[in-house]
């Protein structure tokens, strides 16, 4: 026994605890035992520190204040009958008895599942795993479906977004339409503009880039957050000239300024320029996604820069308007004002409820689809560990019928059983909820930005998600114990008693439950993993796309080049090319090419006519038009190829450019090298030396190709329409596109190559191209890969499902096969019957699974691509790879049952 | 076992006392004795086959002083204790009472194990007193 000093403050601790466990006592037994039982304890307590024995201490503490609590529920629960004589004359069938035979039970179930660590722990690691999975997935269920939104009266909050004559729908209102819009008051209470960016907070270590958002001054009052520290902003801020502001988030609070409430009015560097800070947001604002941890004022009078898109528009519509009068008045606006005031793309807007008041409907289907795939998997948990259990009732079997011979009730005993069913439930829902945590860490860094999108409260156990989880634990822990339980009360005593063991242990009753509940593993197992093929089949589909060039090897390094600094595309393009010849000497770079965008984000989008020398192409429809500065190897790099007439030179006039096929195909022409096109008539005219492959930048599943104009890396932006002047200092973003052996080793070679040329040269992000364009498949992904992970598991326990009962039935049957084989059967007869069980219970849940999975993959279809619901591979590989791990299973019994051995088996008889 | 015990003839006399009530019992036949004093003087002559928990012996001697089996005593050791909060406790004439009814109906259970031979090892001591 080790000796060591039993500190005094743990004497004083557990003498409190004692002390507050004396309370539980009823009243009367207080006054006249309390101060006693005290001081007895600690007398207890002195013996132990007497001894310097600190480890029989802990273990009495812990003994005498279990024994305390238990006494304080006997006594309240049980009475204090006087003497013993009256007590024994109570009626067993009273509240009171109830009470206490429950807790008898209680302790029992317990102390019958400590003896059996083996079997608690798998139990509790299989239910364990499945409700982390349940609680995670729940707590994005209920962000993005149940919970309300944080923002005030969020049904009338509206994404505004333009409608073209023609039907076509983009985001994002020009300024001059937004302006409007805000005077519009008896359909809009307010107007609001917003714009992702990402900032750069320069004086630590490093320049540490976040996510943020750029947000109108009004737009803060219309979602009616208000801040935990500080004041939101006021109006007129944003504009040039006013003093820089900035809201931060709680976590970066927290984590920057150690939660000081101080920090408020001090001054942070955000992409180089001093801001204060204004305020600070609570943690369950969270917009427009989850990720942003920066806000800093947007004047939604100014128009776009250069390579940024319009700024998303939040509208909020007047309380007194139904959706289908807010819809009346925009028509009669919209028909008044293209009559008044022409404008591109027309006037007319689109309101769109978008991801305020819940997700949108993809994104609903793909966590549902989750979910329900989840459940599939507690199911599949719940049988198995039914299975069991199952197959430890037999064991007690005879424990039963002892006490029901002896008097117990059949309640009693099927009670003790749910009772113990419950107390391994809560034991898992106790490990799962801990792994929740980190599953939901998990979840959250692998969930696509339209989850985060659809998220305006923040994703976390809460006391909902603890409630499900609890909830699902218990109710598992009963459903799990039920078949044994509902067996106990179907056994008949003497029947088992009658020395009959062997009949006592294999009814037919309890075979056919337990190949029952493997079949409906198997079945379960079905579903998920056809669900899984469909979702892979999809996703190779998806990655076959060809996307017009070739990302593989290619690192994006993005500089963000300070407009103040930097303030002419020449000189922008002096110190990037520099950087450039610098990174090209770096052993196992193959090439290094200069670009505004690469895909999916190739260079700066915007809306114009196409207009060539005869006229507008492809009707009066402005056009998405994706304008991309590079330098010419940018083509050769990428493998983009050149089809007609030639790549861009570094000798070209800055008004040459290459298009891509798309364009060509706009205006129709067979070839359009030599021609003359512009974007809008006010912009200048281009010269196109040649035509390139069309390559697609607005996600794969988009259709078509880009409408793309390649202009010379450093010509000035007067080729390009809709480019404001310079009104505020801003970071350009520039792309190093370089192509190497091993692309993310190089990352801090390069980064130092840049902080040579210049040290204050933020990077704003390093990726190889092939990660950003699979960013595009984000979703995707996310449900391939959980509904992969989901139907492995689900496999995995259908096939110790199959191991289980097969092993179990040879174990049963070794007599007969011992009488079989001395009668002559062959060791193939043997194998036969015992895989051809094992198939059949196989055979069946598949058939159920198929049936089952068919209706399952019709919710899936929504979320597939190129690939149908019943597709033929998927519903013919999966139940296939079933069957083969069935035969898998099936193995090591059959072993088992070739080698029994005829004579031993038959002295058992 | 309820259901069982309720048919017990035995029911119907006095009910024979639990293990713990019997020790609390002899420990204080003896002499006055505080809660802690019991505790060790059961676990001494169990040889710690028996160890009671606080809980347990307070509940047992809650019963005991509502049956009128036990008393507590004002009249302490001089100089044994400084703790005002200590009690002792005596045995009532009942309770001496129920303890030599128990201890006279153990011996006779004891006796009738010896003529059946139960107690194969003490045969020996049986035969002397016989």
């Amino acid at each position: 026994m080790t000796v060591r000093r039993v500190p005094s403050w743990l004497v004083a601790l557990a003498v409190r605890v004692y002390a507050l466990i004396l309370r539980a006592y009823p009243r009367a037994f207080r006054e006249r035992c309390a101060d006693p039982m005290l001081e007895t304890f600690e007398a207890v307590c002195a013996g132990h520190v007497r001894r310097s024995a600190l480890r029989p201490f802990l273990r009495d503490c812990a003994g005498e204040c279990l024994n305390a609590a238990a006494g304080a529920w006997r006594v309240r629960w049980a009475g204090t009958p006087g003497p013993r004589m009256a007590r024994r004359r109570v009626p067993a069938a009273s509240r009171v008895s109830w009470v206490s035979s429950l807790w008898q039970d209680t302790r029992y179930a317990v102390r019958r599942l400590v003896i059996q660590p083996t079997l608690v722990f798998f139990i509790v690691v299989t239910l364990g795993f499945a409700i982390a999975a349940n609680a995670a997935l729940f707590s994005i269920v209920d962000a993005v479906m149940l919970r309300p939104s944080p923002f005030a009266a969020a049904d009338r909050l509206m994404n505004v977004i333009n409608r073209t004559p023609r039907g076509i729908t983009f985001p994002g209102l020009s300024a001059r339409k937004l302006k409007h819009w805000r005077t519009e008051r008896d359909i809009f209470e307010s107007v609001e503009a917003y714009r992702p960016m990402s900032a750069v907070l320069t004086g630590g270590v490093e320049p540490e880039q976040l996510p943020a958002a750029q947000v109108s001054p009004g737009l803060l009052t219309t979602l009616a957050v208000p801040p935990s520290v500080g004041r939101l902003f006021t109006p007129g801020e944003g504009r040039a000239g006013e003093q820089p502001v900035v809201l931060i988030s709680e976590r970066l609070w927290r984590s920057r300024f150690g939660a000081d409430a101080a920090a408020v009015g001090r001054a942070i560097t955000v992409n180089g320029r001093e801001h204060l800070i204004a305020g600070v947001m609570p943690r369950r604002f969270n917009f427009p996604t989850l990720r942003e941890q920066l806000w800093t004022p947007l004047d939604p009078d100014a128009p776009p820069s250069d390579g940024e898109r319009p700024a998303s528009t939040l509208a909020r519509l007047r309380a007194d308007l139904t959706p289908a009068m807010a819809r009346q008045r925009i028509d009669a606006a919209v028909a008044r004002l293209n009559v008044e005031q022409p404008a591109p793309g027309g006037w007319d807007i689109v309101l769109d409820p978008g991801t305020f008041n819940g997700a949108d409907e993809r994104t609903r289907r793909a966590v549902l689809v989750l979910f329900g795939a989840v459940g599939l998997v507690l199911l599949t948990a719940c049988a198995n560990v039914a299975n069991l259990l199952l197959s430890r009732a037999v064991d007690r079997h005879r424990e039963f019928a002892i006490r029901l011979v002896l008097g117990a009730g059949r309640a009693r005993l099927a009670r003790e059983l749910l009772i113990e069913g419950l107390v391994l439930g809560l034991a898992a829902g106790a490990v799962g909820l801990a792994a929740a945590r980190w599953a939901i860490a998990t979840l959250v860094r692998l969930a696509p930005e339209s989850l985060l999108y659809s998220t305006t409260t923040s994703i976390d156990i809460d006391g909902r998600v603890m409630l499900f989880g609890i909830t699902i634990a218990a109710l598992t822990g009963v459903l799990c114990n039920l078949p044994p339980a509902c067996r106990s009360l179907r056994s008949r005593g003497n029947e088992a008693l009658s020395g009959r063991t062997r009949t006592a242990t294999a009814t037919p009753v309890q075979r056919r439950l337990r190949a029952g509940l493997v079949m409906l593993e198997v079945g379960l197992a079905v579903v998920l993993l056809v669900g899984a093929a469909l979702m892979a089949r999809s996703f190779v589909r998806l990655n076959a796309i060809d996307i017009g060039f070739d990302p593989e090897h290619v690192l994006a390094v993005t500089v963000g080049l300070d407009s103040e600094r930097y303030r002419t595309e020449a000189s922008r393009a002096a110190l990037l090319e520099r950087v450039a010849a610098d990174v090209e000497s770096l052993p196992g770079v193959r090439g290094v090419a200069v670009a505004s965008g690469l895909p999916p984000s190739a260079g700066s989008m915007s809306l114009a006519w196409l207009e060539s020398e005869s006229g507008r192409c492809g009707g009066d429809e402005p056009a998405t038009i994706v304008s991309n500065l590079v330098t010419p190897n940018y083509f050769s790099l990428l493998r983009i190829p050149v089809t007609d007439g030639r790549p861009l030179r570094a000798d070209d006039p800055p008004e040459a450019v290459v298009v891509s096929r798309a364009v060509a195909q706009r205006c129709g022409a067979a070839t359009l090298t030599g021609r003359r096109l512009r974007l809008g008539p006010d912009a200048s005219w281009l010269t196109v030396v040649g035509v390139a492959g069309d390559v697609k930048t607005r996600g794969l599943t988009a259709g078509g190709g880009d409408l793309a104009v390649y202009l010379s890396f450093g010509a000035g932006p007067g080729a390009l329409p809709n480019v404001a002047e310079m009104i505020e200092r801003r970071l350009i973003s520039r792309r190093l596109v370089i192509q190497a052996d091993r692309p993310m080793a190089i990352v801090p070679d390069v980064k130092r190559l840049l902080w040579a040329a210049d040290p204050d040269q933020p990077v704003l992000s390093a990726a190889p191209a092939d990660e950003l364009m699979a960013g595009t498949v984000r979703r995707e992904r996310f449900v391939l890969t959980l509904m992969s992970l989901f139907s492995c598991v689900a496999l995995a326990l259908a096939s110790a499902g199959i191991f289980a009962v097969l092993a179990y039935a040879v174990a049963q049957r070794t007599n007969e096969i011992g009488i079989r084989m001395a009668l002559g059967a062959s060791s193939g007869d043997v194998l036969r019957m015992v895989v051809g069980e094992g198939l059949k219970v196989a055979a069946a849940g598949v058939a159920i699974g198929v049936v089952a999975a068919l209706a399952f993959s019709r919710v899936l279809s929504g979320l597939l691509y190129e690939i149908e619901p019943r597709d033929p591979v998927a519903f013919i590989a999966m139940p296939a790879l079933v069957f083969t791990v069935a035969l898998a299973a099936s193995w090591i019994p059959t072993l088992r049952a070739l080698r029994v051995d005829p004579a031993s088996a038959l002295r058992v008889e | 076992m309820r259901r069982a015990s309720r048919s017990d003839p035995e029911n119907t006399g006095p009910v024979p006392l639990t293990t713990v009530e019997f020790h609390v019992l002899l420990s204080v036949s003896d002499g006055d004795r505080h809660g802690y004093a019991i505790l060790q003087d059961v676990a001494d002559r169990t040889g710690n086959q028996l160890r009671l928990r606080t809980g347990t012996l307070y509940t047992v001697i809650k019963r005991m002083l509502d049956g009128g089996w036990l008393v507590e005593t004002d009249g302490r050791p001089a100089g044994a204790d400084r703790d005002e909060r200590r009690r002792y406790y005596r045995l009532t004439p009942q309770g001496r009472e129920v303890l030599r009814a128990e201890a006279k109906r153990l011996e006779a259970l004891v006796a009738m194990a010896h003529d059946k031979r139960v107690l194969a090892r003490a045969r020996k001591p049986a035969a002397e007193r016989g």
